[in-house]
């Protein structure tokens, strides 16, 4: 790499990420085709024009904050991720990046770290602030266990009309939906139900352990060591039920309008279970020992262990690792469709239209 | 749409536009034209090319239509849309009356040609 070439490169620091992912490279060629003769150096107007450019961009290139929030809501059942075609390649670029789940967890933690530090500074005063730390630890390793960036980056990149690879789809011959697409998880790996068995239960032992014994530790390092061994086993286990509530790998989609036949038993025992999760995991924050928090550790005991039983059985008559949502088909996707398909060549027209031949002359 | 392109469209741009109008371009062949087209006194760099062309591909005028590599560097080929078209040849008749109405008013010799 020459002198003028690392010049360039690191001029190009100053344009948004986004806008050097996609034309970084050109510009940089560029630059080097138009240095005078055989220059080693950069000219200082090449050099000013580029910089110039640069701090152009980052100054109109940052989305606004509703941009911002709507994409990090995109989810395939939400409605949110649609942005103005301007910041579409904003948007993919954030999606498509290597560390996109880092890249998710980290947004979803600073504003779920935002609404913690509100909530906390608004019911018990700002001595509690404390707890924000702890809260964003936890609900970046949920995001990250449960897997929630890739459904986030298909959501993204479908209710924008773009590819796999950020690219925009033709606006006919391919089918875009909100919904779920079949290949978009169907690769993923999913722990087998006695890993999430064995994880509820830790959960449950764990947080029924700190609702007898935490408030009467013994010291404060017990209590804080029992606290956060209860969130968390249960951030973990919520998680993986998240995992497995968008697995979607299935032989045969069922039609648009068509729900899948699966027992409707499963419904009100996942409901139940995801419910009670979702207490114990706050039960362990809130005041120990109190009627509402013993309630929803037991709930989340019998609803959760009831729900991996169900799966395991379902998985046994299956031959393979179902997907929550078709136990419970209210859980699903609201749409299910055909995931986009490139376009074929075109047919060639049918032998019988052919022009005959011109006649020979005589 | 097409009005407001060309209310606001400033040199630069325009001569993108018209480089573009001849075929597609990648961005050495768009400075080089731009440069016969001003009479050497346009001459773009590589921060102010790409910023008007991101902008232009935003609003639907310009799209790129395949990439090469040359030499290890990367050439993108860009041409004009539809749009594009209509846009540069509405705002090239605007200004080719703007400056038959100056030759009148300012009594040059014949007006244009």
């Amino acid at each position: 790499m020459s002198r003028a070439e690392r010049s360039a490169r690191r001029i190009l620091f100053l344009f948004p990420a986004w806008l050097r992912a996609t034309r970084g490279e050109e510009a940089v060629a560029l630059v080097l085709d138009l240095l005078p003769g055989h220059a080693a150096r950069l000219p200082v107007r090449s050099r000013l024009d580029l910089a110039r450019a640069g701090l152009h961009a980052r100054r109109i290139g940052t989305p606004p904050l509703w941009v911002w929030l709507t994409v990090l809501l995109a989810s395939p059942r939400g409605r949110f991720g649609t942005v103005p075609l301007r910041w579409q390649r904003w948007a993919s670029h954030l999606v498509l990046q290597r560390r996109h789940a880092v890249v998710l967890a980290i947004h979803r933690s600073v504003a779920a770290g935002v609404l913690v530090a509100a909530l906390a500074a608004a019911l018990r005063g700002v001595g509690d602030l404390v707890n924000v730390p702890f809260a964003l630890v936890l609900i970046a390793m949920n995001n990250l266990v449960g897997r929630t960036a890739d459904q986030w980056r298909l959501a993204v990149l479908s209710r924008n009309g773009l590819d796999g690879e950020g690219r925009p789809l033709p606006p006919s011959g391919w089918t875009v939906s909100r919904g779920w697409p079949r290949c978009a998880n169907a690769h993923l790996s999913t722990l087998g139900t006695w890993w999430l068995a064995a994880t509820l239960a830790a959960a449950g032992v764990a947080a029924v352990f700190e609702v007898r014994e935490g408030p009467a530790a013994a010291s404060a390092v017990t209590a804080v060591a029992s606290t956060s061994g209860a969130a968390f086993l249960a951030a973990v286990a919520l998680g993986l039920l998240r995992r497995r509530l968008r697995r979607l790998d299935v032989d045969e989609l069922p039609q648009p309008g068509e729900e899948p036949r699966r027992p409707r038993l499963g419904q009100l025992v996942v409901v139940i279970g995801a419910a009670g999760l979702l207490v114990a995991r706050s039960a362990t924050l809130a005041p120990m020992g109190s009627w509402p928090s013993i309630g929803g550790v037991a709930i989340a005991v019998a609803g959760s262990l009831a729900a991996v039983a169900l799966l395991a059985r379902q998985d046994r008559r299956s031959g393979r690792r179902v997907g929550l949502w078709e136990l419970a088909p209210v859980l699903g996707p609201g749409r299910v469709v055909r995931w986009a398909e490139p376009v074929g060549p075109l047919p060639s027209p049918p032998a019988g239209r052919r022009l005959p031949p011109p006649p020979a002359r005589s | 749409m097409h009005d407001a392109h060309v209310a606001t469209m400033r040199e630069p741009t325009y001569l993108i536009l018209v480089a573009l109008g001849a075929g597609e371009r990648h961005g050495y062949g768009i400075t080089q034209d731009v440069l016969d087209l001003s009479d050497g006194r346009v001459k773009l760099g590589a921060g102010t090319l790409y910023g008007a062309l991101d902008r232009l591909v935003d609003e639907g005028l310009v799209a790129a239509t395949r990439s090469e590599t040359v030499e290890g560097r990367l050439r993108r080929y860009y041409a004009l849309t539809e749009h594009g078209g209509s846009t540069v040849r509405l705002e090239t008749q605007q200004r080719l009356a703007v400056a038959r109405a100056a030759a009148t008013h300012l009594g040059l010799a014949g007006g244009l040609a």
